[in-house]
């Protein structure tokens, strides 16, 4: 059983083998140590939420689904539009004006017909997160501007699910991952509070790949923590800050502000 | 009043003690918007930028928050 086994009747049935076309399907992903036999069912019996299918979500669900993740949800409400083709690179001309949850869940049942993979056409929000994300084994913070992050931020925190979040603009790319329940990290709140951040992909524009770096960070750190749980060597509470273009990368410990409205 | 050596971006810089985060950005004319800040590898929130002095040695990185995705 994962360390962290949903329970929701919504999810699928908790597997407890590998089946052959099982160990066909992962055999390169079974080699690693940091995912092995047991950290195979852990995946398939783990329930990530993708909160935004733009950039980042459309390619992070993609590599969750093919690394089989049993259940996903996709969250979004907005439609693909064709400026959305230049680097969400899981949607193309024939998605214009669907749904993005829509077309993507009709993409990634192409991709792995066997996960149970749902899909919401809506924006999320304080109101609606709580349900969303309840029986979530972890939550995938997509989403492309701070006044959803932030309430991202509070219902993971309220509820203890671990967030990991990404994020880019320009050249730049950033991630966190929070395990949302512990003394010694800090939360989102921490990092913005009485910060105007204002750099999303429409103010600075975004270069395909950098948005997908950021993408693929977070899903790896998705996979080790939805393999291993808390075991998995993943650093908790770190804000990573890249430049693609300067080819570097710093990481910051974020601790708790002792003046944050959400964590303390 | 001292002048200590700090490092701020990878570029060593001589100033005044005490000085704050607050008064180093002040100093630096960087806008504050967006902007984290972080002491030794630790960010510091931006509350605590006004009551948090810099010390010899001192190592601080300042950049750019964003939220697209």
């Amino acid at each position: 059983m994962p360390s962290h086994s949903v329970s929701d009747s919504a999810n699928s049935p908790v597997n407890s083998q590998l089946e052959h076309q099982d160990i066909r399907r992962y055999s390169r992903q079974l080699l690693l140590d940091c995912i092995d036999h047991d950290g195979q069912l852990n995946l398939a019996n783990a329930h990530a939420v993708v909160v935004g299918l733009g950039g980042l979500g459309s390619l992070t669900a993609r590599y969750l689904a093919g690394a089989g993740v049993g259940n996903i949800t996709l969250v979004d409400g907005d439609t693909v539009d064709i400026s959305n083709l230049q680097r969400q690179i899981s949607y193309n001309e024939m998605h214009l004006g669907e749904l993005k949850a829509k077309s993507l869940h009709n993409e990634l049942r192409k991709v792995n017909s066997h996960l149970n993979i749902r899909f919401r056409c809506l924006f999320a929000d304080s109101d609606n997160l709580p349900t969303l994300i309840s029986s979530a084994t972890c939550v995938l913070d997509c989403t492309d501007n701070i006044f959803v992050r932030r309430q991202v931020n509070v219902a993971t925190f309220r509820a203890s699910i671990p967030l990991f979040i990404a994020a880019a603009s320009g050249l730049t790319w950033q991630a966190l991952n929070l395990p949302q329940n512990s003394a010694t990290c800090g939360c989102y709140e921490c990092l913005v509070n009485s910060i105007a951040v204002r750099e999303d992909c429409l103010s600075k524009g975004i270069l395909g790949p950098v948005v997908g770096m950021a993408a693929c960070h977070q899903a790896t750190q998705a996979l080790l923590f939805m393999a291993k749980g808390f075991d998995a060597d993943i650093k908790w509470g770190h804000y990573v800050n890249a430049h693609a273009g300067l080819a570097t990368l710093q990481s910051f410990k974020l601790p708790p502000s002792s003046s944050c409205e959400v964590c303390q | 009043m001292t002048q200590i050596n700090i490092n701020v971006n990878n570029q060593p810089m001589s100033v005044i003690s005490p000085i704050s985060l607050s008064e180093l950005i002040a100093l630096k004319q960087l806008k504050d918007d967006g902007t984290a800040v972080a002491k030794n590898a630790a960010i510091i929130s931006k509350n605590e930028w006004p009551t948090t002095y810099l010390s010899d040695n001192d190592t601080v990185d300042i950049f750019t928050l964003v939220a697209g995705g």
